[in-house]
């Protein structure tokens, strides 16, 4: 019999004899009483009964032990240890889908130091545990709008961890080098970083310290083509204005889960229209021979969403359109952005003005 | 309402029960008189009692009728 049925068993019998009494011999013989477990002790009969037999003796002010109490104490106190561990990991258990443990990234190649200070803001420290102060779908927004930069970026949650989910701009049209006929000349004053040549003559050395208008490269003498891309180190002024309202086109985070049965290629959901205008995500459940399959359908809404930016999410929205910027214009995977350096801000009625020195490794020619 | 018989089951020598007894008498670790009924022997204990009936578990010995 296991422990739980025991305990089960030594309740429901107790049920009928839970108080134990102390009554003199003399008065026992005269009572007509209802008892179990009789037994003589001196000049004391001990028995046990019910609540009946209790209140019944109740007027003869007999000494009486309740044994629930006795149980409590024996069974409940000397285990309150292992039932205190058991309800605290429950309440772990039960916390830990609310509670944040640790944020991570879905591609730690992704890892931005700007978005992971971001997301920390987003969370209030209660003693030694994390929580979320925003609701995620309103953080994920918040983070489009704050980061510009990326092609895609949002944060979900999975048990105790929240994950960060970047996606880069595709940079691969932009990465194209076209021949020009004209010379390759620099459009910056800079330290030539790197050069890299397929066509042309190169009038330049790496480490030289070139000035604007300054001719990089001119064309081959014999195709008369110039197809080069010259790095420069360089610091650039720039000056960002960020809006404090604006209006996008986002996910406004609420969403519909429905399911649906697929034979072949006839639905059994009609995908009509939820929202006005809304996304649809299709996630399979499991398929059989490729035939009858299930699938997870999420339509997530999308609509106007109006943003009210402060100081800090203005500030790290600028900082992220230096880094679109980069990624919109970037032609070789050697350019970077070495540091950003906060020279000044003036705020208006209606946006924020950021004037920045920008430390960066960038292609610094254009043709002319 | 009827004046039934009183009925002593010996079961073994560890069970007696007895069924439409009038009184309990005296109760003893060696014995028990129920009526006119004395049951002796060791570790006598009664389990259930009623107003007319009695179940007494034990090592009995012996059951004697007492005047």
């Amino acid at each position: 019999m296991g422990k739980l049925q025991k305990l089960k068993s030594l309740i429901k019998l107790h049920k009928l004899f839970h108080y134990e009494f102390r009554i003199p011999k003399e008065l026992f013989y005269k009572l007509k009483l209802k008892a179990y477990f009789i037994s003589s002790s001196d000049d004391f009969i001990i028995c046990y009964g019910n609540k009946k037999l209790y209140n019944y003796l109740k007027e003869y002010d007999i000494l009486y032990v309740d044994q629930y109490k006795v149980v409590f104490k024996k069974v409940i106190l000397n285990k309150i240890i292992i039932i205190l561990t058991f309800i605290l990991i429950c309440l772990i258990f039960l916390s830990s889908s609310y509670f944040i443990r640790e944020i991570k990234f879905k591609d730690e190649s992704m890892y931005d130091y700007r978005v992971y200070s971001y997301v920390n803001s987003k969370l209030d420290k209660k003693w030694f545990l994390y929580s979320l102060n925003e609701d995620i779908n309103s953080i994920s927004l918040s983070l489009r709008a704050t980061f510009p930069n990326y092609a895609y970026i949002g944060i979900s949650k999975s048990g105790g961890a929240l994950i960060i989910d970047i996606e880069k701009i595709d940079v691969k049209q932009n990465n194209k080098v076209l021949k020009n006929k004209n010379s390759l000349i620099s459009n910056y004053n800079a330290v030539i970083y790197s050069i890299n040549c397929k066509e042309g003559v190169v009038l330049v050395n790496l480490n030289q310290s070139i000035k604007k208008g300054e001719v990089l490269v001119t064309p081959n003498g014999e195709s008369g083509y110039c197809d080069a891309v010259v790095l420069g180190s360089l610091a650039e002024y720039k000056t960002v204005v960020v809006k404090k309202e604006k209006i996008i086109f986002d996910y406004t985070g609420k969403f519909i889960r429905k399911y649906n049965i697929r034979f072949g290629n006839n639905n059994l959901l009609n995908y009509k229209n939820i929202y006005d205008n809304q996304t649809i995500e299709l996630k399979s459940i499991f398929e059989i021979f490729n035939y009858i399959k299930l699938d997870k359908v999420y339509y997530y809404e999308k609509d106007f969403i109006k943003l009210v930016y402060n100081y800090e999410d203005a500030y790290n929205y600028a900082i992220s359109t230096i880094y679109y910027n980069l990624e919109l214009y970037r032609k070789s995977t050697l350019e970077k952005i070495n540091n950003i350096k906060l020279l000044n801000y003036e705020e208006n009625e209606d946006s924020f003005t950021f004037f920045f020195l920008v430390n960066e490794i960038k292609s610094i020619g254009i043709y002319s | 309402m009827f004046n039934e018989e009183v009925k002593v089951i010996l079961d073994s020598n560890k069970h007696v029960t007895i069924k439409n007894f009038k009184e309990l008498k005296s109760i003893n670790d060696d014995y028990i008189l129920v009526d006119n009924y004395l049951l002796i022997g060791s570790l006598l204990k009664i389990t259930i009692l009623d107003e007319s009936y009695i179940e007494v578990y034990g090592k009995i010995t012996e059951i004697k009728i007492v005047d």
